[in-house]
């Protein structure tokens, strides 16, 4: 079977249950191709931080590489990717608020916020999402422009459907509400 | 009306239609929860979100696989040593030199002598025999 007609005929699911049983570098390869966009746009997202993103992307998919057991059939792979790059973020951030408290002089601050060039439109929206929590940001992320369904998220984010989207509403308005006062 | 009883279709629609797009059954459950300026004002914010990709240029190939072993050894390099460490490689390779036998006089004039002595290996087929000095 060629990797196109594999591609066509498996889903993410059913190649990672391919790929754990098979170590096959093509079906990996696939896995890859489908997902490296969405998670790297979210690591970027989730950092403020393209190179750190970068990282974070690859070291997800080397534990995928490695250790593809670990996935749970029943789960969307996308959100258990997406879990990982959380996990390894929160590490980055661990380890460089202990590398800052050690070394006071060198001045590591906090993670530097990339912003891109953007135009005016995209720039508002930005700097609107920079202003709410991390939990209303992560979700609205979540939902458009990693397209993950309500369910998903819910499971991502181990709440119930509810709270994610009374989190999303609430999101949505504060967002408005930003650009409103912006412009 | 809570917002955890919004119907999920409604973030959906948001990201897919404006508001004029919508039927009517659409539109009826959306006024529900949003004016038509919200819903206007949200999907301006979403489209805009779709839109923006955190950086155009990226690309991540599997050739980056290979960077891996680089990255890793970056992260080890940057990575601070703790100071009883380096205290005890330096103890083990003064000890060290203590205890691997260095080369008396002797032998060291010999391994001269010996370099001195053979010069080129000439007689082996791999020298080019263009570049033999013979006067």
């Amino acid at each position: 079977m060629n990797p196109d007609e594999l591609q066509m005929r498996l889903d993410d699911q059913k190649l990672m249950q391919e790929f754990t049983s098979s170590g096959s570098r093509e079906v990996f390869s696939l896995i890859y191709q489908r997902n490296h966009e969405d998670l790297f746009r979210f690591a970027t997202w989730l950092s403020g931080d393209a190179e750190l993103a970068r990282d974070i992307t690859q070291n997800v998919f080397l534990k995928v590489f490695r250790k593809p057991q670990l996935f749970d059939p029943n789960k969307s792979l996308k959100v258990w990717l997406f879990s990982i790059a959380k996990n390894q973020w929160k590490n980055e951030i661990r380890y460089r608020s202990i590398r800052q408290a050690e070394e006071p002089a060198e001045s590591l601050s906090t993670l530097p916020v990339e912003e891109p060039v953007f135009n005016a439109k995209k720039h508002l929206v930005q700097q609107a999402l920079n202003h709410l929590s991390f939990d209303h940001k992560e979700v609205v992320l979540l939902k458009y422009s990693n397209n993950l369904t309500i369910a998903e998220i819910s499971d991502y984010l181990e709440c119930s459907e509810g709270t994610v989207k009374s989190r999303l509403f609430y999101a949505l308005k504060k967002l408005r509400e930003e650009i409103a006062q912006q412009s | 009306m809570k917002n955890e009883n919004i119907p999920s279709e409604l973030f959906d629609l948001i990201a897919d239609k404006s508001f004029a797009e919508l039927t009517t059954k659409e539109r009826s459950m959306v006024e529900e929860w949003l004016t038509a300026e919200e819903y206007s004002d949200y999907r301006s914010i979403v489209t805009t979100i779709q839109q923006t990709d955190s950086e155009s240029d990226y690309q991540l190939s599997e050739r980056s696989w290979a960077k891996q072993g680089a990255l890793n050894l970056r992260s080890l390099a940057n990575r601070p040593i703790p100071a009883y460490q380096v205290a005890a490689i330096v103890l083990l390779v003064f000890g060290l030199s203590f205890l691997l036998p260095s080369p008396s006089a002797a032998e060291k004039e010999e391994s001269v002598l010996v370099e001195n002595t053979e010069g080129t290996p000439i007689s082996q087929d791999s020298y080019p025999e263009d570049l033999v000095f013979n006067p």
